[in-house]
């Protein structure tokens, strides 16, 4: 099984997870997250390209206020349970947020696709508007270079 | 004395346990693996409810979802309904992965690893993964709850998601839960209930459009 081939992961989601390898750009502009938003949260997550979703799946994560800033840790897994990956995503003194992919499926456990897998996500969950949209009805977005578009979506799981 | 009876109570029904818990093998685990095929060998549908409870250990939870199966001659329709809507079929030559945001169809022919998924899930549900089909290789345990088949994948695409499946057996030699070990140890266990074999259900159900 080729470890891009797309078709062999719409079974397991987030295979696609892989094309957030290109950087990750938020479609508005960012917003600062409210201070109250913590707890479990939890989104189904589609990975667009051309308007229609590759791969789909579910995000589920605990957030909690650290110091100003938000942790979060959680997994991404597809409807069938099966796991892509466990993160943690750490708010440092600087501001910047850390994203450690822990304990992913062996096709996405490359030691340089775990890295630059981490870097992407960081950009995704540094932006208060994946955490407000948890709580409102609308999605967040976030489009990649390569055209490929992660929609983030509340869901009550 | 009062030590000896408590020594005699607690104790004992402890060893029994253990004694009554093990692996078999060769004829006894043959026979039993024979006496499942021929069950699975008479299932044609089944309809069920099913609920599945997937470990989070980041989380220290589990998630549970819950849905509606329909199996008929090969065809297969997983449902879930809560707390999210998602539907998988597979018919045969058209497979349907429909989320509430998307629909994907695929050829079965065409496609090696919709066959393989496809199959062993049909497998699994009903039994049929004990006859040495070379996805796995199969282990038989006893106790006092039943028999338990444990699977071992042997083709990579499945071990590298998990290590093990076991199949729990009803005392009619149905299957009534499958856990889906992962190599972390967390587990997805799928319980089935208002199980009903083989009656009719609609052709409807398995359409691909």
């Amino acid at each position: 099984m080729r470890l891009f081939s797309l078709d062999s992961f719409k079974f397991f989601s987030f295979a696609a997870i892989l094309s957030l390898v290109v950087s990750c750009s938020a479609a508005r502009p960012a917003e600062t997250a409210t201070s109250s938003l913590s707890g479990r949260m939890s989104w189904s997550v589609s990975v667009m390209r051309g308007g229609s979703a590759l791969l789909t799946g579910l995000c589920i994560a605990d957030v909690s206020d650290i110091q100003g800033g938000k942790d979060m840790k959680g997994t991404f897994v597809n409807e069938f349970g099966v796991r892509a990956f466990d993160f943690k995503a750490e708010r440092k003194p600087s501001g910047k947020t850390r994203v450690k992919i822990l304990s992913p499926m062996k096709a996405l456990s490359n030691p340089v696709l775990r890295h630059v897998l981490g870097k992407d996500l960081a950009k995704v969950f540094s932006s208060g508007e994946l955490l407000e949209c948890a709580q409102d009805e609308f999605p967040y977005r976030c489009s990649s270079a390569s055209g490929m578009e992660y929609v983030f979506s509340p869901s009550a799981i | 004395m009062r030590i000896s009876r408590f020594i005699y109570t607690a104790l004992v029904p402890a060893f029994m346990a253990v004694a009554f818990s093990f692996t078999m093998k060769g004829q006894n685990a043959d026979a039993v693996i024979s006496r499942i095929n021929a069950k699975a060998a008479t299932i044609k549908t089944i309809e069920a409810d099913f609920t599945q409870e997937k470990d989070l250990s980041i989380l220290n939870d589990k998630m549970v979802s819950k849905g509606k199966m329909y199996y008929d001659k090969g065809m297969l329709r997983w449902e879930y309904t809560s707390p999210y809507s998602y539907l998988f079929i597979m018919n045969g030559e058209k497979v349907l992965l429909q989320s509430s945001t998307s629909t994907t169809t695929g050829d079965v022919a065409s496609n090696r690893i919709y066959r393989m998924i496809a199959r062993i899930m049909v497998d699994t549900i009903t039994g049929k993964s004990l006859d040495g089909g070379g996805d796995f290789s199969v282990k038989m345990e006893t106790s006092s709850k039943g028999n338990v088949a444990v699977l071992t994948p042997l083709k990579r695409e499945i071990k590298s998601m998990f290590k093990e499946v076991r199949l729990h057996f009803d005392e009619s030699d149905y299957v009534s839960k499958i856990e889906l070990v992962e190599g972390t140890g967390d587990k997805t266990v799928i319980s089935l209930s208002g199980v009903k074999y083989n009656a009719p259900v609609s052709a409807s159900l398995f359409e691909v459009k």
